[in-house]
């Protein structure tokens, strides 16, 4: 039995078994996927939140606003309204951007080394 | 000194030995501390302000994941908030609900900070927090820790308005929404907290990562003494009255902690020892990795030092041809 190789092959399965899995299962998408798809969840919960805040809002200051609907302009409220929106959900997707990409690179790095042990062990089989 | 290094690896041996044990009894008593903590502090819901319940919670969080804690708190403390009014109910819920949403959705590891930090204010140490996620998280551990100020001053606000808000029974909702809303919004006491506790976790971080020898002690010290003058100078810009005896013994006692932990968590590899299976052509392997001791040279984790040669790295059982 090769010392070595069950060094090896131990490091790899604990890799497996921890760290490993996530990466594994980052790195089973593309990295442009991987990034849309968690942009696009960003969008969505900041969007949530964005609706729970404006609900906030609006029964916090519902007596004003009940005073003042009928001279609101329509348009110019929800101008400004959309102008927020764009900057709430903006910014966590831009957030959220440069997170998971991050986060894709470093994966795809341990993956990089995980691929090198492997190469190794056939390595260490072929000379067994 | 010896001794205390003796205990050190003790402590690290018994660690790796018994990690599974030892996680999921922390579990469960990190657990029944905060339920217990919050029945205790509201209680106005008696349902749940039940020993039985508490007990059957804490011993499922024990082999649920860590974060499992911080969903039953959140819950907890919501049900309570609904035992005192509906709009209460409503605006912590909402709180909690942003957190996630807008937080601890991307950091899922730094969730706990936002259930030890209340902890850390009813034992008197707040000022351990900043500084111990400063030097074990990133700059933006410094969210995770307002967060958790926000939950102890909402925690706060329930206890002391308890008679006021109880008895505003006979107002609209909207008044009773508005005052709640105002209460935690216009809290300086709470800003004070938050502008300190994230000034203080980035200088900690930011100072730890230099490249200088010592640079966790240094970074541990200097974080404390950022966030005293840090909670001075806001609180005298913002006008509110600072208990300087609390602050100041407060803050020595979080440092004394700090320097503990840093000694007996930070300094050593708590590895566990690890259990996998795995094959080739010809075997089923079985084997036990155990780790061998080793000491951090902190401030710079790529450099690190073996200090005692331990046990043999991988062991194995005797293979068996052909075993499931």
């Amino acid at each position: 039995m090769d010392g070595d190789r069950v060094k090896l092959m131990t490091r790899m399965a604990s890799f497996e078994a921890n760290e490993g899995r996530q990466a594994i299962r980052i790195c089973n998408y593309f990295r442009s996927d991987y990034v849309i798809l968690n942009v696009v969840r960003s969008i969505v919960s900041s969007t949530i939140a964005f609706m729970l805040l404006a609900g906030l809002y609006i029964y916090y200051n519902i007596d004003t606003l009940l005073q003042e609907v009928y001279s609101m302009d329509i348009i110019e409220t929800g101008k400004t309204i959309i102008t927020w929106y764009i900057l709430f959900v903006g910014t966590f997707a831009l957030i959220s951007y440069v997170v998971y990409s991050f986060r894709y690179d470093k994966a795809r790095k341990s993956i990089k080394d995980y691929n090198n042990a492997l190469k190794s062990l056939s390595g260490l089989n072929d000379r067994s | 000194m010896e001794q205390l290094y003796l205990i050190r690896e003790g402590l690290r041996s018994f660690y790796s030995k018994y990690e599974g044990y030892i996680r999921s009894a922390l579990k469960f008593l990190l657990c029944l501390i905060v339920l217990t903590a919050i029945n205790s502090k509201l209680g106005y819901m008696k349902r749940i302000d039940n020993t039985a319940i508490v007990l059957i919670i804490s011993l499922l969080c024990s082999f649920l994941p860590a974060n499992l804690i911080v969903f039953f708190s959140a819950v907890f403390v919501a049900l309570h908030a609904y035992g005192l009014s509906l709009e209460t109910a409503v605006v912590v819920a909402a709180l909690f609900f942003l957190m996630f949403l807008l937080y601890y959705r991307y950091s899922p590891k730094d969730t706990l900070a936002v259930l030890i930090t209340p902890l850390c204010f009813y034992l008197r140490i707040p000022y351990l927090m900043p500084v111990v996620f400063g030097l074990i998280g990133t700059p933006l551990s410094a969210v995770s820790v307002s967060c958790g100020v926000v939950s102890y001053y909402v925690i706060e606000y329930m206890n002391e308005h308890y008679d006021v808000l109880s008895g505003m029974a006979d107002e609209n909702t909207v008044a009773r929404f508005k005052y709640i809303v105002d209460g935690l919004l216009q809290n300086k006491e709470m800003i004070v907290m938050i502008a300190a506790f994230s000034v203080t976790v980035v200088a900690v971080n930011v100072i730890k990562r230099l490249s200088i020898d010592h640079s966790w002690t240094i970074a541990l010290l200097s974080g404390i003494v950022i966030d005293m003058f840090t909670v001075i100078i806001v609180g005298i810009r913002l006008d509110i009255k600072i208990n300087a005896g609390a602050l100041i013994i407060g803050s020595l006692l979080s440092a004394l902690i700090a320097v503990i932990i840093k000694f007996f968590v930070f300094a050593v590899d708590y590895e566990k020892t690890e259990r996998v299976q795995f094959e080739d052509d010809e075997y089923y392997y079985y084997v036990k990795a155990v780790p061998k001791i080793r000491k951090k040279t902190l401030g710079s984790p790529e450099k690190e030092k073996r200090i005692e040669p331990g046990r043999a790295q991988a062991r194995y059982r005797s293979p068996q041809k052909g075993a499931n």
